[in-house]
């Protein structure tokens, strides 16, 4: 993106402040009625339009690249509110693309060191992604008989446990499910875009797209929500990119599971499933499924607050990101749910922090298993 | 003093983390609304020396007394959106500008029926705190006729802006407020005047709580107020009636007025299309556009409460304007109109992008482009509308593209310009013209360009001012008696002229 691009997307940005709001007819309590994660603990500059005028200005040329912005823009959870609140109506301010613009123009001697962590593709060299063979999911490197994977990300990929739970749950499908195993695709994430490395990102997808197409694989089930929603995006191979609770949901309508046993839970949409994935229905059948009491958060869906892991943020700065998950905590006791549940790897890391005492955070795709009477034990 | 002093100064006042040098702050805050339509700005972009965000008036209260001792130019900026006289500094790289969001306290007192909001609270917040209650209460939109919502008055008028949002809390909802003057005093009047006061109505006329309405920060800063809510309606009606003339309507108006029967009653033409002030459904500022000719000269209005008083109101209406020539418009052209209320469902925090990004759904439309301006005589502002429709189209015959925007409403919008005439119980008026500034076709910037700076030589020949008050000096020659007194008011509570120059009041 040029300068002019850039300038042209950053004025639609009026600073009009909207987004500060939650569009929702009735809020109990001003503090759950404002939505930013670091425009809401920083104010000012640190708000959506403070990040579109830091791109006018860096167009423009009134602005030059220093830590305060780099500051600024590192605070930043990329959730994705401002821009899908925009699009709904209001200037229509593309905020995701400028902010993706904005990381990849940070100069590197600003770059946190543990930001430019976030630029390496994580390796794939000690996965684990043989732990699905005991499934019966098969190896599709070199193998053409499926067309259904599931995508080793890099939540996944060297975590045995997680590996077990997602098997077992693919093994309940009728239809066979593949996963490049021993030649495993680049587990690319959103954490690229953190790091301003999108030329990696699309370096790596064109790889997947490459392997993709060559296999004939139409469908793929992403676990992690940040893989989810990069390849959801760049990719251009054709493949349906499907979120593993859209593939529990499923499930769960064709083959009964046990009801789990729990109080009531509340669930925390994730950024990378919710918005830029635009799946909120799927955890929710399933929780439905499951026979879980749901005590929705005041901002839920398209309205949901960010856990604060996103952008890099849990990563380079924790205990801002503690900050972040604080306030989501504050609404999640006000429902009186003794369970929250995510769908997400990040989302479940970071809310452990400041976690109350008397509140379990449980992974969604964990209890599934549970319910089709997963132990942990029923591996080769 | 020197800069580094005042900055360690302030602070110890609000917090190391509350005060703001870096450059991107001072960008953001040096623009607002009104600089951002140019491309073909307004005004200029000010930057301010330093922003700070103070967290309650005891804070304000400090930061002014160090202002003024130190003749520091102070400003003040909400949402950064107000479309008559702007919040950024009055002069570049001078100046603490205020930033108001550590203070968002919102309280219903449902026994009082109040609302008590800080001024970084958000119309909207206020809003869906009190839908929640489900108390058949509501805020509510005060404007005219009969009470002092018009330009004119707005030099006197206007808070950190918290007036006219979703539910369209106006001025006159204003029950009381707490306020730091410029002398440093803490004042509170009306319903905040003692713990318990009751929210007592508003009478007409200008009134202490009013007083600082729209003035952005030139008398004080306003920490705090009391909002009226009011009962929600069982019934809501809207009226709208041709006229041959303007001066027929502008007639029927003021008895419209006189009798105190419909709500937001507004006079608009001659203009190919014009659009209201006011919805009846909800209560609020809103848009209603009337396919017209080029001369059409309409009243429009609205009516609320039980069924009975809708219609009485109504007929009574209809029955009084049509002495003075009116025919009222058919209920299926007003039930057309009352379509586009759902459009503009809420003006929210901020009034213009919402109304122009639903103009054309998912493009890139949005923004107001406004010349306008206050006149003291009817005859002003006929000349003015009339001279500036004629001067409007000459330049749309030389750029017939401009007319042809792909989109049909933002195509009728930009054919011509919006003008309309808001009259109330007083003697002014006022006449704006309103452009959609598509940012889809931005080619058209210079063209816009073209058209304010034939509108604004206009206002210059009829010797009358444009919207831009302290920024421009032909306000003070603009109605001269209240502006003489809110002078006078002004040199008695900020000798020193530190509140907010160049903005409301001129640059000294």
């Amino acid at each position: 993106m040029n300068n002019e691009e850039l300038l042209e997307k950053a004025l639609c940005c009026n600073r009009c402040g909207t987004c500060r709001g939650v569009v929702q007819d009735a809020i109990p309590d001003v503090a759950f009625a404002t939505q930013c994660p670091c425009g809401m603990t920083f104010y000012g500059a640190y708000e959506p339009s403070g990040l579109m005028y830091m791109a006018r200005g860096l167009a423009q040329g009134d602005l030059k690249w220093n830590e305060d912005l780099a500051k600024v823009l590192y605070s930043c959870t990329m959730c994705g509110y401002c821009d899908d609140f925009c699009q709904r109506g209001y200037r229509h301010t593309p905020a995701i693309e400028i902010l993706d613009e904005l990381r990849a123009r940070v100069p590197e001697k600003l770059k946190p060191a543990k930001i430019k962590k976030l630029s390496k593709i994580a390796s794939t060299k000690n996965n684990k992604l043989d732990t699905l063979l005991g499934y019966g999911i098969v190896d599709v490197t070199g193998n053409s008989q499926v067309n259904t994977i599931l995508f080793g990300d890099n939540a996944i990929i060297a975590n045995t446990e997680k590996l077990k739970e997602i098997g077992f749950i693919l093994k309940k499908r009728d239809k066979k499910v593949g996963c490049f195993i021993s030649e495993p695709l680049p587990p690319v994430s959103a954490d690229l875009i953190s790091a301003g490395a999108q030329k990696e990102l699309e370096d790596a997808i064109e790889i997947i797209d490459v392997k993709i197409e060559a296999h004939g694989i139409k469908n793929v089930i992403v676990y992690n929500p940040e893989s989810l929603s990069v390849l959801k995006r760049f990719s251009k191979s054709g493949a349906e990119f499907i979120p593993i609770t859209r593939t529990c949901a499923v499930l769960l309508k064709s083959k009964k599971a046990k009801k789990i046993k729990l109080p009531a839970v509340t669930y925390q949409d994730p950024c990378h499933l919710g918005r830029y994935s635009k799946e909120y229905a799927a955890p929710r059948e399933v929780m439905n499924k499951l026979g879980l009491d749901l005590k929705e958060m005041w901002r839920k869906g398209d309205n949901s607050l960010c856990c604060g892991a996103g952008g890099g943020v849990r990563v380079n700065n924790p205990s801002l990101a503690k900050k972040y998950a604080a306030n989501r905590w504050q609404e999640a006791k006000a429902t009186g749910a003794k369970v929250m549940i995510t769908a997400c790897p990040f989302c479940n890391a970071n809310l452990m922090q400041g976690k109350p005492k008397d509140i379990k955070v449980i992974d969604l795709t964990s209890l599934v298993a549970q319910a089709y009477g997963y132990t942990g034990k029923e591996a080769r | 003093m020197k800069k580094t002093d005042i900055i360690s100064k302030l602070k110890r006042i609000v917090g190391a983390e509350w005060v703001r040098t870096d450059d991107l702050t001072k960008f953001h805050f040096g623009s607002d609304v009104m600089t951002h339509f140019g491309q073909g700005a307004l005004y200029p972009e000010n930057h301010p020396l330093v922003v700070v965000m103070p967290e309650n008036a005891k804070q304000i209260q400090s930061v002014l007394n160090l202002s003024k001792d130190n003749k520091i130019p102070l400003y003040a900026i909400g949402g950064g959106t107000v479309l008559l006289i702007g919040s950024i500094a009055g002069k570049p790289d001078v100046g603490i500008t205020f930033d108001f969001h550590r203070m968002q306290s919102v309280v219903l007192d449902d026994d009082r029926l109040v609302v008590r909001a800080q001024p970084g609270a958000t119309g909207l917040q206020v809003s869906q705190l009190v839908r929640e209650k489900d108390m058949g209460y509501r805020p509510y939109f005060g404007g005219s006729p009969g009470t002092s919502l018009f330009v004119p008055y707005q030099i006197f008028t206007g808070q950190n802006k918290m007036a006219g949002y979703l539910d369209g809390m106006g001025i006159n909802c204003v029950t009381g407020m707490e306020m730091v003057l410029a002398n440093g005093e803490i004042i509170r009047t009306g319903s905040m005047a003692a713990p318990g006061s009751p929210a007592w109505p508003h009478g007409p006329g200008p009134a202490l709580t009013y007083m600082p309405f729209f003035a952005n920060a030139g008398y004080g800063i306003v920490t705090e107020m009391e909002f009226r809510l009011f009962t929600t309606p069982q019934e809501v009606g809207s009226l709208w009636v041709t006229f041959k003339t303007l001066e027929d309507a502008c007639v029927a108006i003021n008895a419209v007025i006189k009798s105190e029967y419909a709500c937001g009653a507004t006079v608009m033409g001659p203009g190919c299309w014009t659009h209201a002030l006011y919805s009846s459904q909800h209560w609020q500022e809103g848009m209603h556009f009337v396919k017209g000719t080029q001369d059409i000269n309409m009243v429009g209005m609205g009516f609320r409460g039980s069924k009975a008083k809708v219609e009485f109101e109504r007929n009574a209406c209809i029955k009084m304007l049509k002495k003075f020539g009116g025919v009222a418009m058919p209920d299926w052209m007003v039930a057309i109109l009352d379509g586009h209320e759902a459009n503009a469902a809420g003006w929210q925090q901020c009034n213009s992008p919402k109304i122009c990004g639903t103009l054309n759904g998912k493009s890139d439309s949005g923004g107001i482009f406004i010349s306008g301006g206050v006149f003291d005589t009817m005859e002003k502002l006929e000349t003015y509308m009339r001279e500036g429709m004629e001067a409007y189209q000459d330049v749309c015959r030389s750029n017939p593209e401009f007319l042809n925007h792909p989109h049909p409403i933002v195509r009728l919008y930009l054919s011509c310009g919006q003008t309309y005439l808001s009259m109330g119980g007083h003697a002014n008026a006022a006449g704006e013209v309103i452009f959609v500034l598509d940012y889809a076709s931005r080619q058209f910037l210079p063209m816009i360009g073209e058209i304010k700076g034939r509108f604004d030589a206009l206002m210059k020949k009829i010797g009358m001012a444009p919207l831009g008050v302290g920024r421009d000096g032909r306000t003070w020659t603009e109605c001269p008696d209240h502006f003489a007194v809110a002078k006078i008011l002004k040199d008695v509570v900020d000798p020193k002229g530190f509140m907010a120059p160049g903005v409301a009041f001129p640059i000294e």
